[in-house]
């Protein structure tokens, strides 16, 4: 799993890392901005800020909401076949939930 | 036909479970209480299992299963957090990806095993992580409008929401989104001065008062870009969290011209100075943000939730301030709550139930008493199965008559009674009790019973219609979120504050109730009202007519690490641990030297973590 997951890392995160660097894209907000009067913004997400369902419980499923999700971002879709498959291979191998999470990382994820 | 209606939150920390009937809160309770594991964060098995039992429904009964957070939308975050940083995020990769992608993605799952259903929608919904956390604040609170604050650490993307309800409907009209957040900045001081993040806030908090905050100056300078409504940037070079799994980095110990203190080495003033600091700044973030959200919305009422809702001296501040005429605060404002707000938020946005109102004064949280609770007949099967010398009163009023006796003498309580209490705070239902006009019960409680840091603040419990006679607030505290001071009437001169010897500072006499007054004077006051906990009412009520006064020291009912007590087994183990005197089991009272010692029992501590 450990190699799937580098593999997968290194298929879409760092080429996707290189595309926000070229195209000079931000996929997070982290500049100061002085003269802005304010930070708060509009709702980033509004069709997920009430109830939402997940259907996900087959890989068809699973790609239809990845890909509805992503709907506007398209450099984000070409990782959605390969998520499909890591995702359910992860949900295999955490089928008895023993994740300890670090206290330190919670709110990253 | 009433829809029941099973509210889940998981997989972060805090994991916990709620079901109402309609709106009517029938019962909620956190999974730590019941694995032993503080902040236990895996799915709420035994939690959903107790709700089921309390609503006396079986898992087909139910209507529907809110998750309180959207798991796709905290992935999108994750994976764009990952492309930002690149090759440096790879350390954390894996272990997110296990977490997020191969646990929280199959709520679904979890569910179905749980319930053997996922309830007659026949399907799991997700509610927004803030937006569980806005109706968490606004459903249960008596208000028929409010304006609602929500700042935590993050949720899927957001970290602070102003929103406005009415009536069933709650609106979110703006956001500050991860990675600007003022629940991470709190946490990074956290961690810099040496607790532990997610349960070190507190301490953190209760530290401020001993300092000075002579670095307000620099983490506005330097750290946070705060805009006159209150919105707010964080300059990111200081931190690492994007790409790491630590908060800060040597930009940020540079700022402050030294490394993080490493957890239980001794406090120094610069600790103290620090959360003088970053609380300092923290109040001004929120009554910036309040007062805008005031001009905004109009209206006269302010709810609060998500974990900085816990942090009751910037509540206190909110309330001094009077921007708004009348403030509720969800009681189990972090992540637990969030289990609540999903169900409450279920009814009135899916089934469209009209929000209760009770009338003023009157909320729906039952005094926060959701969990489990014990009978006679059982807490004696108990006792009696195990040999325990008690004795047995028939009522109320004579048990609280010996018990007065009992807390006027200088002996600690320990008090179990009635429902568990859901939210962090003890509340008069599994608490450590002491006579607050006693020298040296702070020190007694924090380092003989609670085996915790000397510096840390003891709350009061005291019976709400003498609150003022004690503490200049004129509103009802219930849940111990809100902080006031001592009046002045009953302080005593005390010198300064600015010596490096701490444990000098909290020695000091600073009011007829030294047990329960802060070094500023202040005090993170329960009112404790007759119509919602009469037994504890009750008890102070003959404490008052036995000595005069009607403050007792209340705090939780556990030792450093440990979950607050749960079940009969666990307080008599927490009594017979420490120097708890006497053990309140309902009308079952227990007494220290009655009781044979635990064997075997040298390594307990080693069950517990320290927080």
């Amino acid at each position: 799993m450990k190699d799937f997951m580098q593999t997968f890392f290194e298929a879409h995160v760092l080429p996707l890392y290189d595309h926000i660097k070229e195209q000079k894209v931000r996929l997070l907000e982290t500049q100061l901005d002085p003269a802005a009067e304010s930070y708060f913004g509009p709702l980033k997400h509004p069709a997920y800020q009430n109830l939402s369902n997940i259907a996900f419980h087959s890989p068809e499923e699973l790609e239809a909401d990845l890909r509805n999700l992503w709907k506007d971002e398209p450099s984000l879709l070409s990782m959605v076949p390969d998520l499909v498959v890591l995702a359910f291979k992860l949900k295999e191998e955490n089928k008895e939930q023993t994740a300890e999470l670090s206290p330190f990382v919670y709110t990253m994820f | 036909m009433s829809k029941y209606i099973l509210g889940i939150s998981a997989f972060y920390h805090d994991a916990a479970a709620a079901i109402i009937k309609d709106n009517e809160i029938i019962a909620a309770a956190q999974e730590e209480r019941f694995t032993r594991k503080k902040h236990d964060p895996r799915f709420p098995f035994n939690a959903i299992n107790y709700c089921l039992a309390e609503a006396f429904i079986e898992s087909e009964d139910i209507d529907m299963v809110v998750f309180y957070d959207h798991p796709l939308l905290t992935f999108d975050r994750l994976i764009k957090n990952f492309a930002s940083a690149g090759q440096a995020g790879y350390s954390t990769f894996e272990k997110a990806m296990n977490s997020s992608v191969g646990i929280k993605w199959w709520v679904d799952d979890y569910v179905q095993r749980a319930l053997g259903s996922l309830g007659k929608e026949g399907k799991v919904f997700y509610c927004n992580h803030h937006m569980s956390h806005a109706a968490s604040a606004f459903y249960p609170s008596p208000f028929s409008d409010a304006a609602i604050v929500t700042i935590d650490g993050v949720g899927e993307w957001q970290t602070t929401t102003l929103g406005f309800g009415k009536g069933e409907n709650i609106e979110i009209l703006s956001e500050i989104n991860y990675p600007h957040s003022l629940g991470l900045l709190y946490s990074a001081f956290t961690y810099y001065c040496g607790f532990k993040i997610n349960s070190g806030e507190y301490k953190l908090m209760g530290l401020a008062p001993y300092g000075q905050p002579i670095y307000a100056d620099k983490i506005k300078d330097h750290l946070i870009d705060i805009k006159p409504d209150g919105s707010y940037r964080l300059d990111m070079s200081y931190f690492a969290y994007i790409e790491s799994n630590t908060t800060i980095n040597q930009k940020f110990e540079d700022l402050f011209g030294a490394p993080s203190r490493k957890p239980e080495s001794q406090i120094t003033k610069k600790e103290m100075d620090l959360a003088a600091s970053i609380q300092l700044v923290t109040e001004e973030v929120v009554l910036k943000l309040v007062a805008h959200l005031k001009a905004r919305t109009g209206s006269s009422n302010l709810c609060m939730a998500g974990g900085v809702a816990l942090n009751c001296v910037a509540n206190g501040k909110i309330l001094q301030s009077k921007i708004f005429e009348n403030i509720w605060i969800q009681p189990a404002a972090g992540d637990a709550g969030g289990s609540l707000g999903a169900a409450l938020f279920a009814a009135h946005h899916h089934y469209h139930l009209k929000k209760a109102n009770l009338g003023a004064n009157s909320d729906l949280q039952k005094g926060s008493y959701l969990g489990p609770s014990y009978s006679s007949s059982e807490i004696q099967a108990f006792l009696d199965r195990h040999k325990y010398k008690y004795k047995k009163f028939d009522t109320v009023a004579e048990r609280n008559d010996s018990l007065a006796k009992d807390l006027g003498s200088g002996k600690i309580l320990g008090y179990f009674d009635g429902r568990m209490e859901f939210g962090p705070r003890s509340l008069g239902a599994r608490s450590i009790i002491g006579d607050a006009r006693s020298k040296n019960m702070q020190s007694q409680m924090n380092l003989k019973i609670k085996f915790r840091e000397s510096f840390r603040p003891f709350a009061p419990a005291v019976l709400a219609e003498d609150v003022a006679d004690y503490f200049e607030i004129n509103t009802e505290s219930p849940y111990m979120l809100l902080v006031a001071p001592i009046v002045k009437s009953r302080r005593l001169a005390v010198e300064g504050n600015n010596s490096e010897d701490m444990i000098s500072i909290i020695n000091q006499e600073r009011s007829d109730v030294p047990a329960i007054t802060h070094v500023d004077f202040s005090a993170r006051i329960q009112t404790v009202h007759e119509q919602t906990n009469p037994e504890f009412y009750g008890l102070i009520s003959a404490f008052k007519a036995h000595t005069g006064s009607s403050v007792l020291v209340n705090t939780s009912f556990n030792v450093r690490g440990e979950p607050i007590v749960c079940s009969p087994k666990d307080a008599y183990l927490c009594f017979m641990r420490t120097d708890i005197d006497v053990l309140v089991l309902g009308n079952f009272i227990l007494y220290k030297g009655d009781q044979t010692p635990l064997e075997k029992d040298g390594d307990w501590q080693s069950e517990y973590e320290l927080d």
